[in-house]
C-alpha cells in the first residue's frame, strides 16, 4: 500500500478521512537523538550515520517524509545499553540471584545471612548459556568482575559439575521466547541429578520464557521481565502510547522493509518487535530495520550475526 | 544497625543483616494480611491513589482504621472529573478518618497526628505512598519511627502505566508548574558540622528543571547522580538522563539503582556515604517514589544526611496514566 | 570510537560552585585586568575598608570571583607561585602583601529558609538565626586559623594559646589548656544544637535553649579582636574580610541582621557580599532608625557594567574559552583554541542573505512589500528598476526607499552609484543607510518576508547574546559544540570550525530553554514569563515593521518608582535580579529630545526566540507606565506603543502618505 498524502490521514470505519496528530518534526527528533547519544549511549553515532540509515527508506510504504519521521521516532525510542549499564545489570542480576536463593528456606535453614552467603557461594557454579563465543560468554566476564566472584565459582563445562554443587546458574543477556534456552539447557543438563537446582540468569526475560523454562524445572531470574509494552507494535506498546494513530502505519513500514531484509522474521526473531540493543551487540529479536546490514541497507545500530562456519577470509584482504 | 563513629556522626553498618522484603502483588492480595489495623492513604485524583485499597476490598480484606490525608489543594478542584476521582474512595465504604492537611505544610499535619495516636497504634500498620508527596511521607515515616516507635511498616506503591509527555517528546515532562523554591525536607536538616565539603546526591527524575534549581541552590562541591535503572519501563532510564543533561555535565559520578527497589537505593546511598566520609551529604529524591522511600529509610538511619526538595507553586493535576504493577515492601524503621 | 579521554566538550562544566580551588585557578581570568580604566581592581577586595557588594546576574562570575579571592584559593595560588615548597612564612607574607584574608561563607537557600514557620514566632527565629550566623562566621574563621597554624604561618605559640583561652571564654566554655580542635568542637556542638532544634520542631513543639546565645557581632568581631590582640602574625594591617555569597537568598529579617554588621564594621574587619542585582530585600538594620546606604556604608560593583565593554569583554571571553579548549587534549594538540575563529570573527549578513535566497522557489517574495508604498499595477515596473539579485539586502533597501516615497529610478541610480564607489549625495546617503543604519534590520525583514528565521552565529553575536553573563556564553558554546560534534565533527575536529547553521541551533535552543525556566523563578515566575514574552513579542513587531521606522528596537523605559503596586515592583526587581531584563548603566533618553530615564533591555539571550536584534542601537525605547506594567506582567498583550500600521494599497499616487523619517 502506498500513500501520498495518506501518510497523515487514516480512514475511519465510515470512510471519512481523519488527520493524524503529527509526530514530532524531523528536527525535534534529531535533537532528541543527539542528546540521547551524547548523554546516554556515549557512542559516536553522528547525524551522517543517521542520514545514511534514513536513506534506506525510499517511500515504499508511505510518503518519504513520513517514513523518515516514523524511522526517527523508532530510533528515538530505541533503548541502548552502554557498557556501564551492562555492568550494572550484571550486579543487579547477581543480587537478584542471591536474594531469591537466600529466601529459599530449604537450603539455608537456621543460618544467618553471612553464613548463608558463604554456603551459597560454595554450592553454586556459574556458566554461560549457549556456545563459547556467544553473548553469554561475553557477559560472564563482566558478571565475574562486577560481582567480584572467584574464578572457582565458574565451571569450564556444564557436564563437569562437582558432586557437592547444588546450584548451577547459566548466564545470558536475553531470553525472550525461551525456546533456544530450553533446547540448550535440556541438552546440557539432562544428566544432572534431580537435586540440582538449575537457574537461568538473564538480563531480560518474558513471562512466556519463564513459564516455558519452569516446565523444564529451570528457574529464571532476570533483571527485568519484559511485557507487552516493550513490543513495538503491540496494543500496549510504550512507543506509540502517545501516538496510537501511527502504530499501524509504523508496523506496515517495518514489515515492508523487514520482509526484504529478514524475510523469515521481518519484525525480529519470533516476531519479537523489540527495540533494544547492547553496546556489544543487538539481539535479532529487535526490529531488523535497525540492524540489518547488507547490500542496499545501512544499519544504524550494529549487529554481529552468528556465523556457523567460515567467513573471515573474505574480510582479511590479499595478504595474510 | 547503626554505630557512632569517632567523629560522633552516625554511620550505617554495612554488613548485610536482613533479606529485604519486596513483592510484586499482582493477584496475590489474598496472600497478604486480611486485616489491617491502620492504613494511611493520601487523597488524590490519580487512579493509583486507591488502587491498593480497591484491590484489598475486592478480596474481602478488613481495615479497622483508614487515615485519609485530605489535601485542601486537591479536594477543591473545580474540574468535575478530578473531583469525582478524588472522592472515589467513598465508594469503598471504609471507616475513614479524614485528616485535613495542606501539601505545602507537612509539619503542621504531622503534629496533628497526635490526636489519632490510638488509630495509628493499631497494628499492623500500612501506608500507600502512591499519592503522597515526598515531603509528606518522609515526615510520616519519621514520625512513626520517633514518636510511635514503630519498628516496621508495610508500604504499598503502585506504578503508573505511563507518564504523560506533551507532544510525545521525552523532554516535555513537567510534574509541576510555577515558581519553585528549594527547601530542606522538614525533619531532615542533616548535620553539616565537621564537614569540609558538601556533596549532593540526586536521585534522577524526569523533570530536569528541578535538578537544575536544586543544584544551583545547594551549590555542592560534588554531585553524584543515581539513575533509576532498571526502570519501570526500559526507556525510562534514558528519559531521566536526557532531561537532566546539564546536571550530567557537572556531576562526578553516575550510579544506578533499581527504580522499584527502595532497598537498593538505601544500599547505594550507604556506599556513597562510605566513599565520601566527612562530607555533608545532601539527597534530592527526585526519582521514583520507591527510590525516595529508600532515601527516606537511609535518612532516618543516618541523621547527618540532609534531604532537599523543590516545592512548586502548583503540582500538575495529571502526570501519569492508569496503573501498572503494585508492590508491597516491608520497611524497617530502625 | 572516540573515547571520553580523547574528545570532551570543552564547555561541559562551568559552574564555579562545583570547581575546587585548583580548577578555579586553572580557569581563572580576571575580568578586571582587561579593562584599563576600571573603577575597581582586585586589590580593592583586600584593602578597601568599606564593605563592597558585588552584584551581577546569574553566571556573571560573582561566585568564581569571590572564591578566587578566598583564603583557600589564594593559599593554593601562593603555593603555585612559589617555585619551592611554600612555607608558612611565605604564605603569611603572601597574604600580607595582598592586604587581607578573605573568608568565604555561603549559607544555602534551603538552610536559610528553614528559619521560619513551624509555629515559632519570627522574632524567635531571628534570634536563633543571629546565633547561627555568628557561629557560621566563627567556624569559618577558626578553620582558617587552624590551617594557618598547620601550615606554620602562625608560630607564636604563647599568642596562640592566649587566643584559644580567650576564644573559649568568649564561647562560654572556660578551659585550662584548650587546643584549636577543642574550640572547633565547641562551635560545631553549638551549631548542631541549632540543627537539632530545626529537626525536632517539625515533629513536635520544642524550645531552643542553648548554653549561651551569641548576639550579632559577638563572635564575628569578637574573635577577630582577640586574635589581633594575642597572635602577632594576625597583624592590624591585614584586613579580615568576610565574604558572604548569594546574599539574595537571605530573607528580609536575615538581611537586616547582616546589614547591621555592614553598618557597624570595625577597623580591620569588613565584608564583601555577592548577590544578584536587586538582591537587597531591605536596607534596614536591626536598629529601627538605621539603614545602609550606598556610598556611605558600602560600595557597589556591578559585574555587567564592568564587563560589557565591547572588545574588552570579548577578549575576556576569548581568554575564558582558550583555557577550556586547551584543557581538552584533542583541541590542544591541534592548536584549536581561539573561540573567535571557531565561531567566526564576524557574521557575514550579506552571505547569509544570499544563502537564504538560494533555495527559495519564490525568489522575489520580498518584493511583495512594495504594495505598502506603491500601486499594485506598477510593482513589476518598479522591480525592474530596483532588482539586484546578486545581493538581496540591497534589494531590501531599495524596497524600503521606494515605500518611503523615493522614486524608483532614483533608488536604482543611488544603488548603482554606491556600487560604483561614487561620492554623490545619494550614494553617500545610500551607503549610510545600508552599511551603518539598516543592514541588520533589512536582514530580519528579508527573513520575515520569506517566512524564514534570521540566524544567530559568530563570536561577536554570541558575546552579544550572552549579555555580559559568562555562564550564558559558555552554555552557548557547549551547545554549539554538541551540535557540531553530532552533525559535522570533521569540520569541528579537523578545521576547527562550527557552521553558522549549527551555532544558530544552539542559540535558539538556549533561548527557548531559558524562556521555559522563567516560570519556575521563585515567587514571581508567572509574572516574569508574561513580562518577557510580551516584551519579546513587542520588539518582534518593531523588527517586522516594513518601514523600519524604529530599527532594532529592543529597549524600554519605565519609572518604577511610579508603580504603586508593591507586588509589581517586587516582580520588576525580580526580573532584574534574575537578569530577565537588564538595566543600562546610565540613564538615557528614551527618544531624542526626551528627558533621561532608566532604560532596560530584554536579556539578549532571548533574542533568537523572538527574532530580534542581539545588539543595542539606542534610538527609540518603548515607554511603559504603571498600568502597562500590570498588563505586561499578567496578560498576553504584546502590542507596540507606536502605530506600525501598514498603509493601504492604493492606485492614486496623490493620496499616498509621505513616509516620515
Amino acid at each position: 500500500m502506498e500513500a501520498s498524502n495518506k501518510d497523515l490521514i487514516s480512514t475511519s470505519g465510515g470512510g471519512e478521512q481523519i488527520s493524524l496528530p503529527p509526530l514530532p518534526s524531523e528536527d525535534e527528533l534529531l535533537a532528541q537523538i543527539m542528546i540521547t547519544v551524547d548523554n546516554v549511549w556515549k557512542t559516536d553515532l553522528s547525524k551522517r550515520d543517521i542520514d545514511k540509515w534514513l536513506s534506506n527508506f525510499t517511500g515504499q510504504a508511505f510518503d518519504l517524509k513520513y517514513e523518515r519521521q516514523i524511522a526517527l521516532w523508532l530510533l528515538v525510542n530505541f533503548v541502548y545499553y552502554n557498557e556501564n549499564e551492562v555492568r550494572h545489570l550484571c550486579r543487579v542480576l547477581y543480587h537478584n540471584f542471591i536474594h531469591q536463593m537466600l529466601q529459599c528456606s530449604l537450603l539455608f535453614q537456621g543460618s544467618d545471612i553471612p553464613d548463608s552467603l558463604e554456603q551459597l557461594e560454595n554450592m553454586t557454579r556459574f556458566y554461560h548459556l549457549g556456545r563459547p563465543g556467544e553473548s553469554g560468554t561475553f557477559i560472564l566476564y563482566y558478571f565475574r568482575q562486577e560481582n567480584r566472584l572467584p574464578l572457582t565459582s565458574f565451571i569450564s563445562h556444564p557436564l563437569r559439575l562437582p558432586e557437592r554443587i547444588k546450584v548451577v546458574a547459566f548466564i545470558d543477556d536475553v531470553t525472550l521466547s525461551g525456546s533456544q534456552a530450553s533446547k540448550y539447557l535440556e541438552r546440557e543438563t539432562r544428566h544432572y541429578d534431580n537435586d540440582k537446582i538449575k537457574v537461568l540468569l538473564t538480563f531480560f526475560s518474558t513471562q512466556e520464557s519463564i513459564r516455558l523454562l519452569r516446565e523444564d524445572s529451570i528457574e529464571v531470574i532476570s533483571c527485568t521481565t519484559l511485557d507487552d509494552r516493550s513490543r513495538c507494535f503491540s496494543g500496549n506498546s510504550s512507543v506509540f502510547y502517545h501516538f496510537p494513530e501511527h502504530l499501524k502505519n509504523a508496523e506496515l513500514m517495518a514489515l515492508t522493509y523487514g520482509r526484504k531484509l529478514y524475510p523469515s522474521d521481518p519484525l525480529g526473531y519470533k516476531n519479537g518487535q523489540y527495540f533494544f540493543g547492547f553496546f556489544y551487540n543487538t539481539p535479532d529479536n529487535t526490529l531488523p530495520i535497525f540492524w540489518a546490514d547488507g547490500p542496499g541497507w545501512t544499519p544504524v545500530i550494529r549487529r554481529y550475526q552468528k556465523i556457523f562456519s567460515g567467513g573471515i577470509e573474505n574480510d582479511i584482504g590479499r595478504f595474510l | 544497625m547503626t554505630c557512632l563513629s569517632s567523629e560522633g556522626t552516625r554511620r550505617v553498618n554495612v554488613q548485610p543483616k536482613k533479606l529485604y522484603s519486596q513483592t510484586l502483588i499482582q493477584d496475590r492480595y489474598s496472600a497478604l494480611p486480611r486485616e489491617w489495623g491502620c492504613f494511611l492513604v493520601a487523597g488524590g485524583s490519580d487512579y493509583r491513589a486507591y488502587e491498593v485499597l480497591r484491590k484489598f476490598c475486592e478480596h474481602g480484606s478488613v481495615f479497622k482504621n483508614v487515615l485519609f490525608f485530605d489535601f485542601c489543594e486537591r479536594n477543591k478542584d473545580v474540574d468535575e472529573t478530578i473531583y469525582r476521582a478524588y472522592n472515589s474512595y467513598m465508594t469503598l465504604n471504609l471507616k475513614v478518618t479524614k485528616i485535613p492537611c495542606s501539601i505545602t505544610d507537612a509539619s503542621s499535619c504531622i503534629k496533628s497526628l497526635e490526636k489519632y495516636s490510638k488509630e495509628i497504634n493499631c497494628s499492623p500498620t500500612a501506608i500507600d505512598i502512591s499519592c503522597f508527596t515526598k515531603p509528606f511521607f518522609f515526615l510520616i515515616l519519621k514520625y512513626l519511627k520517633e514518636q510511635i516507635r514503630l519498628k516496621c511498616i508495610t508500604v504499598f506503591y503502585t506504578e503508573p502505566r505511563s507518564y504523560l509527555f506533551s507532544k510525545g517528546l521525552l523532554r516535555s515532562y513537567h510534574s509541576s508548574y510555577g515558581a519553585l523554591t528549594v527547601h530542606e525536607m522538614p525533619g531532615f536538616p542533616g548535620i553539616d558540622t565537621r564537614c569540609t565539603q558538601k556533596i549532593l546526591v540526586v536521585l534522577l527524575g524526569f523533570d530536569g528543571e528541578l535538578s537544575s534549581f536544586i543544584t544551583e541552590e545547594v551549590a555542592p562541591d560534588e554531585t553524584i547522580i543515581v539513575n533509576g535503572f532498571p526502570g519501570y519501563s526500559p526507556k525510562f532510564k534514558d528519559i531521566s538522563l536526557i532531561n537532566n543533561e546539564r546536571l550530567l555535565g557537572t556531576s562526578s559520578e553516575l550510579l544506578y539503582a533499581r527504580a522499584d527497589n527502595p532497598f537498593e537505593t538505601f544500599n547505594v546511598l550507604g556506599k556513597i556515604r562510605r566513599s565520601y566520609e566527612n562530607t555533608f551529604m545532601n539527597i534530592a529524591p527526585l526519582g521514583t517514589k520507591p527510590m525516595a522511600l529508600g532515601a527516606c529509610m537511609y535518612a532516618i538511619c543516618d541523621p547527618s544526611v540532609r534531604v532537599v526538595y523543590p516545592l512548586p507553586e502548583r503540582y500538575a493535576n495529571v502526570t501519569t496514566e492508569q496503573c501498572w504493577h503494585s508492590w508491597v515492601y516491608m520497611v524497617p524503621l530502625v | 570510537m572516540i573515547s571520553d579521554d580523547f574528545y570532551k566538550n570543552p564547555f561541559s562544566e562551568y559552574n564555579a560552585n562545583v570547581m575546587d580551588s585548583g580548577k578555579i585557578l586553572t580557569y581563572w581570568c580576571s575580568p578586571f585586568t582587561q579593562i584599563p580604566y576600571a573603577a575597581f581592581s582586585e586589590d580593592d577586595v583586600y584593602r578597601d575598608p568599606m564593605p563592597i557588594i558585588f552584584m551581577g546576574g546569574r553566571g556573571t562570575g560573582k561566585t568564581m570571583f569571590l572564591k578566587y579571592c578566598s583564603y583557600a584559593v589564594q593559599r593554593e595560588k601562593a603555593f603555585r607561585e612559589e617555585k619551592t615548597l611554600c612555607t608558612g612564612n611565605l604564605l603569611l607574607s603572601y597574604l600580607q602583601k595582598r592586604g587581607g584574608i578573605c573568608f568565604y561563607i555561603r549559607i544555602d537557600g534551603p538552610a536559610l529558609r528553614s528559619f521560619t514557620g513551624h509555629g515559632v514566632p519570627q522574632e524567635k527565629w531571628d534570634a536563633i538565626f543571629t546565633h547561627f550566623f555568628e557561629l557560621q562566621i566563627a567556624k569559618c574563621y577558626m578553620d582558617v586559623i587552624r590551617d594557618l597554624v598547620q601550615n606554620g604561618a602562625i608560630q607564636d605559640e604563647s599568642g596562640k594559646n592566649d587566643f584559644l583561652r580567650e576564644a573559649a571564654t568568649l564561647l562560654g566554655r572556660a578551659a585550662a589548656t584548650p587546643d584549636i580542635n577543642a574550640i572547633g568542637e565547641i562551635i560545631e556542638g553549638n551549631l548542631e544544637e541549632v540543627t537539632a532544634f530545626r529537626s525536632k520542631i517539625t515533629l513536635m513543639d520544642a524550645s531552643f535553649e542553648p548554653v549561651k546565645v551569641f548576639p550579632s557581632q559577638y563572635l564575628s568581631f569578637g574573635l577577630v579582636d582577640i586574635a589581633r590582640r594575642t597572635i602577632k602574625e594576625v597583624s592590624a594591617n591585614m584586613n579580615i574580610i568576610f565574604m558572604i555569597d548569594e546574599y539574595e537568598n537571605f530573607s528580609e529579617s536575615q538581611q537586616r541582621i547582616v546589614n547591621s554588621c555592614l553598618k557597624f564594621v570595625k577597623p580591620g574587619i569588613t565584608f564583601r557580599l555577592g548577590m544578584r542585582l536587586e538582591g537587597f530585600h531591605t536596607f534596614d538594620t536591626i536598629s529601627d532608625n538605621e539603614f545602609i546606604k550606598e556610598g556611605r556604608d558600602y560600595r557597589r560593583i556591578v559585574f555587567e557594567d564592568i564587563l560589557i565593554k565591547d572588545n574588552d569583554y570579548e577578549q575576556f571571553l576569548i581568554d575564558v574559552a582558550r583555557k577550556r579548549l586547551e584543557s581538552v587534549e584533542m583541541f590542544r594538540n591541534k592548536g584549536i583554541s581561539d573561540i573567535s575563529i571557531i565561531l567566526g570573527k564576524k557574521a557575514d549578513i550579506e552571505k547569509e542573505a544570499i544563502e537564504l535566497m538560494a533555495n527559495r522557489t519564490d525568489r522575489e517574495k520580498h518584493f511583495d512589500l512594495l504594495k505598502y508604498g506603491a500601486a499594485v499595477s506598477s510593482i513589476e515596473e518598479i522591480k525592474d528598476k530596483i532588482r539586484w539579485p546578486q545581493q538581496p539586502l540591497l534589494e531590501m533597501l531599495n524596497i524600503l526607499w521606494v515605500i518611503r516615497g523615493i522614486e524608483p529610478e532614483r533608488v536604482g541610480e543611488s544603488m548603482k552609484e554606491y556600487l560604483e564607489g561614487e561620492k554623490s549625495e545619494d550614494a553617500k546617503k545610500y551607503r549610510m543607510d545600508y552599511v551603518d543604519k539598516y543592514k541588520l534590520s533589512l536582514m530580519f525583514l528579508l527573513a520575515s518576508a520569506h517566512r524564514m528565521n534570521k540566524k544567530y552565529y559568530s563570536f561577536p553575536v554570541f558575546s552579544f547574546l550572552s549579555s555580559g553573563i559568562v555562564g550564558n556564553f559558555i552554555e552557548l558554546c557547549r551547545r554549539a559544540f554538541q551540535y557540531a560534534f553530532f552533525e559535522n565533527r570533521e569540520n569541528l575536529l579537523e578545521q576547527g570550525i562550527i557552521e553558522p547553521e549549527l551555532q544558530n541551533k544552539a542559540a535558539v535552543d538556549l533561548a527557548n530553554t531559558e524562556l521555559q525556566m522563567i516560570p519556575r523563578i521563585p515567587k514571581y515566575g508567572d509574572y516574569l514569563y508574561h513580562f518577557a514574552n510580551n516584551l519579546g513579542n513587542i520588539f518582534r513587531e518593531y523588527h517586522r515593521d516594513v518601514f523600519i521606522r524604529y530599527p532594532e528596537t529592543n529597549q524600554f523605559s519605565i519609572d518604577i518608582a511610579s508603580v504603586s503596586d508593591e507586588k509589581l515592583q517586587k516582580a520588576f526587581n525580580a526580573a532584574i535580579e534574575w537578569s530577565i531584563i537588564q538595566k543600562k548603566a546610565t540613564a538615557q533618553q528614551s527618544t531624542p529630545g526626551s528627558p533621561r530615564k532608566a532604560i532596560y533591555t530584554l536579556n539578549r539571550i532571548f533574542s533568537p526566540a523572538y527574532q530580534i536584534t542581539y545588539r543595542t542601537r539606542g534610538g527609540y525605547s518603548e515607554e511603559f507606565s504603571a498600568s502597562d506594567l500590570s498588563e505586561l506582567m499578567t496578560r498576553d498583550v504584546g502590542k507596540p506603543k507606536k502605530d506600525l500600521g501598514k498603509r493601504m494599497k492604493i492606485e492614486d499616487k496623490d493620496q499616498r502618505d509621505l513616509p516620515f523619517k
